[in-house]
């Protein structure tokens, strides 16, 4: 009976197809939720649900598969029972476990006809992705912010696939920054973060936060910062049997002072402000809050230094109990930006205990995190944030809502329905957006976008070139670095020829992952093939040297592929460039966009001829400047965009580092003959001007010919010249005073590039 | 809810939306009343939104009995619900489990038993699968006691909403950068509030169809008349001649029925190059995706509308079956 409604809406094909395709959803999140309810109402009676986390609090207000009464139980499991609960006659399958492990081959993949994502994460993104391509599944990819949120639909061979654009990377700061020169409030939340995990969590050797009392030694070592051993701190506040006070005497005020001593560090910053602890421990009650906004919780409201002090001596009093009271298999604190932790699997009253437990373990964490920071702010006079703001800086906190998650998954299964018709061709990405900055679209359909024939993970046969310094890299940092890193593989084997080079088997007889590339044989021009079994992904390495990377954290992976260069300029810019221009266009006015396409060009610009690497920060310089002139066109004189390409390429013409206008090539006579074109996108006028010889900014010279051609035709219909070369140019220069014609001693400035080269 | 401040359980419940809409917002929204009207599989995810974000009571409204269609599509209903029960109240025990923290009560009456009083508790009334001249009805009674309105539905793969907030007042919170500062780098950013106002015209000036003595005069003329315009009016008059929506198992003859009534529009709003012959095959069944978006959408308004938070859509929103992209159209005087 109610099959038949069913039928009569989608048509019997498609009810049909529906009913008995099998769907696997990863995730069961905010999305994950409210495509399981899309997919149930609509008839589909297969589900395989995948994920990896339990219930928390703050998932209620827009995961609706759960209630109160499920936190701290796995996700999957939960919402698989509560679709079942809605009609009984879905099979659906909830598995708490992680998408990347093993068990979910690629055959596991290809029992399906259609996969969602319903992630959180770039890695598990990329992986499910890969399997897709290697099962040959469609995947619909979905993914929401606050208001905004955007699906779309990727198809081997038809689509671009999640990996074809580059994504955005996970901001990280400097280490100095963190250690020594902290200016803004975040820098002072990651660096608590690191003393929590020092004192009581798993610390590593780049989070030292404390530094070495020898100050003469830092001295002489100056940036380059020595530490403490990271398991020392914990030692030594053991040793004072974390005495509070001593411990933030030390903190905010001993490293303080020391830092103060390297006078290089403060030249153009203020200097830090040491904090006397001691002082403010004399007042020993902290006053209830006064909230000056009735708008405002609890969380909301900034502690004061003395307030600090004492959350400080209070946490780390009670963590220190806590962490000396851990068993034996569990030596680290942990903490999870929600309130509970993925760690518990039992379901009984034990359960809710060990959630309360573990809620007010993290309160703890993060007073204590709220303190420590806030003491450092106060010290190196950046200003305090409050608790509320320091959870989401610390645990990278996204806001959502459940409206997005549904408007979002509404469309996913739109697209599903299309898949299933034949009609892949109405697939589209689609971005949810607010209104006020897409002229009246909230919804907004984009076309998809063939594939990357460049993709590392979609092409036919991917390859890349791996510039490497050979006697310092290490098969070690091939893994993490390179293969796991920046390919996103999980478990690579590496091959040069016959010989087996890493393993994906955690042991396996004569692999020294310690040695370095160049002890095992690579060569420049050697050829590694990489596979990742799991993924059933290959890819092709060609190595070359590069000895100006001066360790093993240099390198650089460059695309290659044999097929189509032309299908790559048909592609439209990628999403992150067109996410900036929008910004931008949003903001300021659309006349700047012209400028952040030409920031990204510039450098292409500067790369004709030879370019010595030695001689970078000199073309960056020149890259700057022009750009700094070119908004302060736009800013100070609303400029046109035109004038405003014009006026930068002219400022890169002047310097004599570039091989443009002053800093140009010769010719084989040893001459100088200059080139310059400019082409405005709106009106499609255009000038150019070739061969043109003793006139130091020839781009002034296209500019005007542009200018003329704009304003029309000459007497009698003649059409303006567009493109003057040799002499002619050169008059035409000379009679409109254009493009400051240069005398003979200015001839002698022209150079060929990089004097500096070696 | 007697207490001013959010208590720490309910910071918690709401951390993730506070953190976009900010404390002064879900304050607001916990203040808000509203009535829901239709609870069918628009009406559902409708109330399924609003009782996620935290408003003080919902009250749903709906004569009709659960039916086939209903227990297919309503995740708000169990299977093992008898037909015939009355749909209003067998919603609550699901929709009470949402979020505990919202009063919900039933309402069985039908619409039309309703007077210009019984609207005057509500902050916001939102109304699906209603008939045209219930449209207009609850949108004069809203406006005597300043009650912000809304009224969408769901024909197939088509849906729209219209609103009448009448004199709207709403802030928006916009981040300045300190002078002198580099977009894109790090650094204080400055949040201030921005308010504005909107004005909403009365529906009966907005949904305008033939044989009605409205004023067509009202409506300002469009520059562009746009095709999904057209088809809500369609479907609104097709919903008053026939008390009924289209249906998939009379599909040839209620498409022809739909053409003739859509030059009757096209007459009487003197519109040219209206093209749906497309789209009259869409708009048939309760499309549960569909569904989804309209009432996410319909949702959002309601939490602006009350929360006065971000400019709401003023006053059309119109999903596109065919290219799903979802736009704002301005219809009035």
């Amino acid at each position: 009976m109610v099959e038949r409604a069913a039928q009569q809406v989608l048509g019997l094909t498609l009810y049909e197809k529906v009913s008995t395709c099998k769907v696997l959803v990863v995730g069961a999140g905010g999305i994950g939720c409210e495509i399981l309810k899309n997919l149930s109402t609509t008839g589909f009676r297969n589900i395989f649900l995948v994920d990896l986390d339990t219930v928390d609090v703050s998932n209620l207000n827009r995961q609706f598969l759960y209630q109160l009464h499920q936190v701290g139980k796995s996700k999957a499991e939960a919402a698989a029972d509560t679709i079942r609960s809605f009609n009984p006659n879905i099979q659906i399958t909830g598995s708490h476990a992680d998408i990347r492990s093993f068990e979910y081959n690629v055959e596991f993949f290809e029992k399906f006809d259609i996969v969602f994502n319903a992630l959180d994460n770039l890695s598990a993104r990329i992986h499910v992705n890969r399997m897709c391509l290697a099962a040959n599944l469609p995947l619909i990819e979905s993914g929401t912010t606050g208001y905004l949120g955007q699906t779309t639909v990727i198809k081997r061979g038809l689509t671009e696939c999640f990996e074809c654009t580059p994504k955005p990377v996970p901001k990280r700061f400097p280490v100095c920054t963190i250690r020594s020169t902290p200016s803004l409030p975040i820098h002072c939340v990651v660096w608590a973060r690191h003393l929590f995990s020092q004192l009581f969590g798993h610390a590593d050797d780049e989070s030292a936060v404390s530094l070495s009392v020898n100050a003469q030694e830092l001295r002489s070592a100056e940036h380059d910062l020595v530490t403490d051993l990271p398991k020392s701190l914990r030692k030594w506040a053991v040793s004072l049997n974390f005495d509070p006070y001593k411990i933030m005497h030390k903190l905010f005020s001993e490293d303080i002072h020391t830092l103060l001593s390297m006078d290089t560090l403060w030249r153009n910053r203020n200097p830090p402000q040491p904090l006397n602890c001691y002082a403010h421990a004399k007042t020993e009650k902290v006053q209830s809050p006064v909230y000056e906004n009735p708008h405002c919780l609890p969380d909301q409201s900034v502690w004061s230094v003395d307030e600090c002090v004492d959350h400080f001596c209070r946490s780390i009093k009670e963590l220190r109990d806590r962490w000396e009271g851990l068993t034996n298999d569990l030596t680290e604190l942990l903490w999870d930006k929600d309130d509970s932790s993925s760690n518990i699997n039992s379901s009984s009253l034990l359960h809710v205990q060990l959630h309360c437990l573990i809620n007010y373990i993290n309160l703890l964490v993060m007073q204590f995190v709220t303190a420590a920071a806030n003491l450092r702010a106060y010290a190196f006079g950046i200003p305090a944030s409050n608790l509320f703001e320091i959870k989401a800086l610390a645990g990278s906190i996204i806001p959502a809502i459940a409206t997005t998650n549904a408007i979002i998954a509404g469309i996913c299964v739109i697209e599903a329905l299309h898949i299933l018709s034949g009609d892949f061709d109405k697939c589209q990405t689609t971005f949810l957006k607010t209104e006020k900055n897409s002229r009246n679209r909230l919804l907004v359909p984009e076309k998809l976008v063939p594939p990357n024939p460049k993709c590392y993970a979609c092409a036919e046969q991917p390859e890349a070139k791996l510039f490497v310094n050979l006697s310092k890299f290490t098969l070690e940092d091939l893994r993490s670095k390179i293969l796991i890193g920046s390919l996103g593989m999980l478990a690579p084997d590496v091959c040069m020829g016959p010989k087996l080079l890493l393993s994906s088997e955690e042991e396996h007889a004569g692999i020294n992952k310690a040695k370095t590339l160049k002890e095992v044989g690579v060569r420049p021009g050697s050829l590694l093939e990489v596979e990742d079994f799991l993924q059933d992904h290959k890819i092709r390495l060609f190595v070359a040297e590069k000895d100006t990377f001066q360790d093993q954290d240099g390198f650089e992976l460059e695309s290659r592929s044999i097929d189509s260069e032309e299908n790559t300029s048909k592609r439209p810019s990628s999403e992150v460039l067109k996410r900036d221009l929008e910004e931008i266009e949003e903001n300021l006015f659309s006349k700047s966009s012209a400028l952040i396409y030409l920031s990204i060009y510039l450098k292409k610009f500067i790369g004709a001829g030879f370019c010595h690497p030695s001689n970078e920060y000199l073309y960056r310089k020149c890259c700057k400047s022009a750009c700094l002139l070119g908004w302060r066109l736009i800013l100070d004189k609303n400029a046109q965009s035109s004038e405003v390409v014009k006026e930068v390429i002219a400022c890169l013409e002047d310097t004599k580092y570039l091989n443009a206008g002053t800093g140009s090539n010769l010719n084989m006579s040893g001459h100088v003959e200059c080139d310059a074109s400019i082409m405005e996108g709106k009106s499609g006028a255009f000038g150019a001007v070739g061969c043109l010889p003793g006139v130091k900014n020839p781009i002034c010279v296209a500019y005007d010919l542009m200018l003329e051609e704009r304003k029309g035709l000459l007497n009698f219909g003649l059409i303006p010249p567009m493109l003057l070369c040799g002499r002619a140019a050169w008059m035409y220069a000379r009679d409109r005073g254009l493009g400051e014609p240069c005398n003979e001693e200015e001839l002698g400035e022209y150079l060929v590039t990089g004097p500096f080269a070696v | 809810m007697t207490e001013k401040q959010l208590s720490t359980d309910e910071a918690e419940l709401y951390d993730r939306q506070i953190r976009l809409w900010g404390i002064e917002s879900q304050e607001r929204l916990r203040a808000a009343d509203v009535l829901l009207i239709g609870v069918r599989g628009l009406g559902s995810e409708i109330a399924k939104n609003i009782i996620l974000a935290g408003i003080n009571s919902l009250t749903i409204l709906d004569d009709g009995e659960v039916t086939q269609e209903d227990l297919r599509q309503n995740f708000l209903l169990q299977e093992k619900i008898p037909l015939g029960n009355k749909i209003a109240e067998e919603v609550l025990p699901r929709a009470q489990a949402l979020n505990p923290l919202v009063k919900l009560t039933g309402d069985t009456e039908p619409v039309a038993a309703k007077t210009s009083d019984y609207f005057k508790k509500f902050t916001m009334v939102v109304a699906t699968r209603i008939k045209f001249d219930a449209i207009i009805k609850i949108d004069n009674y809203c406006r005597e006691h300043n009650v912000k309105f809304l009224y969408g539905d769901i024909f197939g793969f088509f849906g729209f909403a219209v609103s009448d907030l009448q004199e709207h007042d709403y802030f928006e919170d916009r981040v300045q950068l300190q002078s002198g500062q580099k977009r894109g780098h790090d650094g204080e950013k400055k949040t201030i509030k921005v308010e504005a106002k909107m004005t909403f015209p009365p529906l009966n000036k907005v949904l305008i169809l033939p044989n009605t003595k409205q004023d067509i005069n009202a409506i300002k003329k469009m520059s562009r008349p746009n095709n999904l315009f057209v088809a809500l009016l369609v479907l609104l008059e097709f919903r008053r001649q026939h008390d009924r929506d289209p249906a998939a198992a009379k599909m040839s003859e209620d498409v022809d029925t739909l053409k003739s009534i859509s030059s009757q529009i096209v007459e009487l709003y003197n519109f040219s190059n209206i093209q749906m012959d497309d789209l009259y095959e869409l708009f048939f069944g309760d499309i549960s995706p569909v569904c989804a978006v309209l009432g996410g959408v319909m949702a959002q308004e309601v939490i602006k509308a009350v929360s006065h938070k971000e400019p709401p859509i003023n006053n059309i929103f119109l999903f596109d079956p065919v290219s799903y992209s979802g736009k704002e159209l301005t219809v009035g005087p």
